[in-house]
């Protein structure tokens, strides 16, 4: 799965360049977002605004990732499209992560450089 | 009909048409599952059926299928899953068959209420899959048959 890593002041942007995130990729994704977030320490925006399809075992791979980041390092969400924003409200894990219309809203707002 | 007397659920079912719009088999595997949503995406737009529909319709059919690839057959056996599609005036209707382990208990699992106040270490990775199929379908049914689980459901248009 090709994600890319930009790292702009305060956060590490993280983005999917994938249209799914489903049972196939979910592993792949966990992993690759390990790699990436490894030697950072910066809070993490994870720009889904390319991926037009999510289901729950791609949900979990998201979640395992917010734990795996730790406490002192928040993961939020940005760019959810509509399928995704269903299955993340439905749900209602959108409760649990910050959600931005864009990576760059996100940027713009301090409270998400914090944990 | 006596007063009192039980009418199972799925009689109430009209038979599946002999004919559906769609008819899909594939291998119970992941790669398979995905391939197959793709096949199914194609097919309902061939129908015309609205994105948003096709979305909802992705969803519930993924959990669907590879909840039959991860519990009904067992790892290293090799099943089928065969879904059948018919579009009606208001709604898709579909028909999900799988040969292999009935649900436990022999019913859809309930919606799984996860506490989301809890410590982030203990926020749930899975199990929300039956929560899904339950809130995006408006009707439901299971029933296991001759060796079979025949899963039917329907999905509103949601531009209606």
């Amino acid at each position: 799965m090709n994600i890319t890593s930009e790292t702009t002041g305060d956060l590490q942007i993280l983005t999917v360049h994938a249209q799914r995130i489903d049972a196939v990729a979910a592993i792949q994704f966990k992993d690759t977002v390990r790699e990436l977030t490894a030697d950072q320490d910066t809070a993490v925006v994870l720009d889904l605004s390319q991926v037009d399809f999510i289901d729950s075992s791609g949900l979990g791979a998201i979640v395992a990732s917010m734990k795996q980041l730790g406490k002192e390092r928040p993961l939020h969400l940005a760019g959810l499209t509509p399928i995704v924003s269903k299955v993340f409200a439905l749900t209602r894990m959108e409760r649990v992560f910050k959600i931005f219309k864009s990576p760059h809203e996100a940027v713009q707002i301090d409270e998400a450089k914090s944990a | 009909m006596p007063d009192g007397s039980f009418i199972e659920p799925m009689h109430l079912m009209p038979n599946t048409p002999a004919q559906p719009d769609i008819h899909l088999v594939f291998p119970a595997t992941e790669i398979s599952v995905r391939r197959a949503l793709l096949s199914l995406r194609a097919s309902l737009k061939a129908l015309a059926v609205d994105d948003l529909t096709i979305g909802t319709v992705e969803i519930i059919l993924a959990e669907v299928a590879n909840n039959i690839v991860e519990h009904a057959y067992p790892l290293n056996v090799s099943g089928t899953v065969t879904l059948a599609c018919t579009k009606a005036e208001q709604e898709l209707r579909f028909e999900v068959c799988d040969q292999g382990k009935p649900l436990p208990g022999g019913e859809i699992p309930s919606k799984k209420e996860h506490d989301l106040e809890a410590d982030r270490n203990q926020l749930p990775e899975g199990g929300f899959g039956w929560g899904l199929i339950r809130d995006m379908t408006t009707m439901l049914m299971y029933k296991r048959d001759q060796g079979r689980n025949i899963l039917r459901f329907r999905v509103a248009f949601a531009n209606i």
